[in-house]
């Protein structure tokens, strides 16, 4: 049964980085516009005020002044604008206390806000504010005139300049400024969702492939993904054959154990109508034991399961304690010695359950033969291709095998010794288990306590 | 001895309850968990057969509630799939032995009788108490060189008082751990039975194996000097 979480799919990958993407492109357009229009208007401002400085120079350079201390301004201004009436740009001349000496000609009908000055001062300049759009920026300048006799006499020049022009420029200069980096925005966009596209290819591929496998167009997950898909792809590809594997095991088994059944059946059925009951009553109990070892044989054989590919090794040591501690209960009558010589980081490359069928069935067998004592003895090789090598080892110190059964008691249904109980099968299993399916290898021989030693090498 | 039996499979169930009977146990027995579980607390238990696939709840459950409750009477238990894993667990929450299925009979008895001895503190099968030797994989029973003949109350009497030799056993323990919760009891049944047993033991009166300790019970002696 696999586990399903909850249906609904994560956020998009492509709405994340678009989404992302538009959020920071949003961010950053906006603020280079930002900066842009402060920086153009603080330029602009300072244009005005430039030009206003300009003006009254220009005013003082033209002014005409005569021993009397009278004002002479020639009829035509180097500026234009000062001649067109209410054009914007103004100019005039006051004395202390705010009288008018003189106004340019673009003064007619205009009400300007010049600024009066009471006694001589600092250069005063009023500027309006942005949003006044009709206001007048002015600038009044104080000069103390040097008449040709000595005398000293104060004029006060004064400029004002209309912030409409100000306001058109920035207005200009903001319109073109929006338009292209609007544009540039989407543009970037749009480039951003093309590179997406392509970038997710190999994402939309996987996709594709499985839903191949799947309808059974495919075996399995094509090559040439790129790296960052590479360690996927083979892992899926290395969970689908290992689970084509055991799909394969289990028919097998399921047809094996069919077959192995049919002929104690047959058996049973033609002693039907037999002879003398006691006699027909051990046929039936006879044929009854080795079904019932069949059968089990067949569905230990069944469930063991093999190296799966992702799979993480397993620790020996805490396993072969585990089954140690259970060896003592039930054993207990026998009061055995159980050591475990195996170092912490002793590992099993393969299933956790096959190992304690392994330890279980060899310790078992031990714990049954031996006078006093049992030993466990593990350690790890490295061998070719990188592969984690387990050789374990099982000693007893009891009668030992003699050496014409050695290989024989790994057979289904041979026992060295029937007056124990169990049905034979357990070496069986375990031969099974290590020559078929982890492809390794067994061996039986005399150990150093006495009695026998079982050696697996997986 | 008092066994509690809970397999959910009626036939085995069946089967196991005849012969532990005729195997001289008194036998309570249930084919659910959680009845299983309240049995197991509530009555005075001997040695309990616990199949760990129940229908209602898991047989490990039983098991851990029992031991968690300071309940340590022996527990064997039943596995369908033999596999080590399962065995381990079993173990591993409190059973003292396993047995896979399917299995022979004979088994169950055997491992039982290991149990119980287990649990008294005997090592073999043999019990001894002074001159009296009491086999309990045959139920022979011998004084000396004397064999007796003893019927199965008898025999269950003198097994219960030789596993807890040298202890003071009052008469309502011995009526619950000869007889199962359907049989009637009377406690007079074992005042009835102790003399039986003692003209059995000892008919020239030499030792008086058991003492009648008033108000509190009988005790059989123990071997060593202390009697």
């Amino acid at each position: 049964m696999t586990n399903v979480e909850s249906k609904r799919p994560g956020w998009s990958l492509r709405l994340r980085v678009l989404l992302a993407g538009a959020v920071v492109v949003a961010l950053f357009a906006g603020l280079t516009g930002l900066a842009a229009e402060r920086a153009f208007r603080g330029s602009v401002e300072q244009m005005g005020r430039e030009r206003l400085l300009a003006r009254l120079y220009m005013l003082m350079g033209a002014v005409d002044v005569d021993a009397a201390g009278a004002l002479n301004m020639p009829a035509v201004l180097p500026e234009p604008q000062l001649a067109v009436p209410a054009s914007g740009s103004y100019a005039a001349i006051a004395a202390v206390g705010g009288e008018l000496l003189w106004q340019s000609a673009s003064s007619l009908g205009v009400e300007v806000p010049y600024a009066v000055m009471h006694s001589p001062g600092d250069t005063r300049l009023n500027l309006a504010a942005p949003d006044e759009s009709d206001a007048l920026q002015t600038l009044a300048y104080p000069v103390f005139w040097e008449l040709d006799g000595g005398e000293e006499q104060i004029f006060i020049f004064q400029v004002a300049e209309s912030r409409a022009g100000l306001e058109a420029e920035v207005t200009g200069f903001r319109d073109i400024l929006w338009r292209w980096l609007g544009g540039g925005a989407i543009a970037l966009l749009v480039m951003q969702a093309g590179v997406l596209i392509w970038s997710l290819a190999p994402v939309r591929r996987v996709a594709a492939e499985v839903r191949d496998i799947e309808l059974g167009a495919r075996d399995a997950l094509g090559a040439g993904y790129p790296r960052e898909l590479q360690g996927l792809t083979e892992g899926l590809n290395a969970l689908i054959g290992g689970r084509e594997t055991r799909l394969r095991r289990y028919r097998n088994t399921l047809s094996d154990l069919a077959h192995s059944l049919k002929t104690p059946v047959a058996v049973l059925r033609a002693g039907q109508g037999g002879d003398a009951e006691g006699g027909s009553q051990q046929a039936v109990n006879e044929q009854l034991d080795r079904m019932e070892q069949t059968i089990e044989y067949h569905v230990q054989r069944a469930a063991i399961t093999g190296r799966s590919p992702l799979a993480a090794p397993v620790e020996v040591r805490p396993a072969a304690l585990r089954l140690i501690d259970s060896f003592k209960k039930i054993y207990h009558d026998k009061a055995l010695h159980l050591d475990c010589e195996i170092e912490d980081h002793i590992v099993f490359a393969g299933d956790p359950g096959d190992l304690a069928e392994l330890l279980g069935n060899l310790g078992d067998n031990a714990c049954k033969w031996a006078r006093s004592r049992v030993r466990f003895t593990a350690h790890n090789e490295l061998g070719p291709g990188e592969r984690l090598r387990l050789h374990l080892s099982v000693e007893d110190d009891g009668p030992g095998i003699p050496e014409d059964l050695r290989e024989a008691v790994f057979k289904r249904g041979v026992r060295a010794d029937s007056r124990r109980p169990g049905q034979g099968i357990g070496l069986a299993v375990v031969r099974e288990t290590v020559e078929e399916i982890y492809g390794g290898s067994v061996h039986v021989d005399v150990s150093e306590l006495g009695g026998t030693r079982v050696r697996l090498s997986i | 001895m008092r066994v509690l039996v809970i397999e959910d499979e009626g036939a085995l169930r069946e089967q196991l309850v005849q012969s532990l009977r005729q195997a001289g146990y008194a036998v309570d027995a249930t084919d659910r968990g959680e009845e299983g579980a309240y049995m197991g607390s509530e009555y005075p238990v001997d040695v309990a057969v616990l199949d760990l696939g129940l229908p209602d709840i898991d047989g490990l459950e039983v098991l851990s509630r029992w031991r968690d409750a300071g309940f340590d009477f022996p527990v064997l238990v039943l596995t369908a799939r033999s596999r080590w894993d399962e065995k381990v667990e079993g173990l591993e929450n409190g059973a003292d032995d396993y047995l896979a299925k399917p299995f022979h009979m004979e088994e169950v008895l055997a491992r039982l009788r290991a149990l119980v001895r287990r649990s008294s503190g005997w090592a073999t099968r043999v019990l001894m108490a002074g001159p009296i030797a009491l086999d309990t994989g045959t139920h022979q029973v011998r004084v000396g060189e004397r064999e007796l003949e003893l019927t199965a109350y008898e025999y269950r009497l003198l097994e219960y008082l030789m596993l807890h030799a040298g202890e003071v056993i009052s008469k309502t323990t011995l009526a619950e751990h000869l007889y199962d919760e359907e049989t009637d009891r009377d406690s007079n049944v074992v005042e009835v039975l102790v003399g039986r047993l003692r003209r059995k033991l000892d008919p020239d009166g030499d030792f008086a194996p058991i003492e009648t300790l008033r108000g509190r019970g009988y005790r059989l002696r123990a071997a060593t000097a202390d009697a």
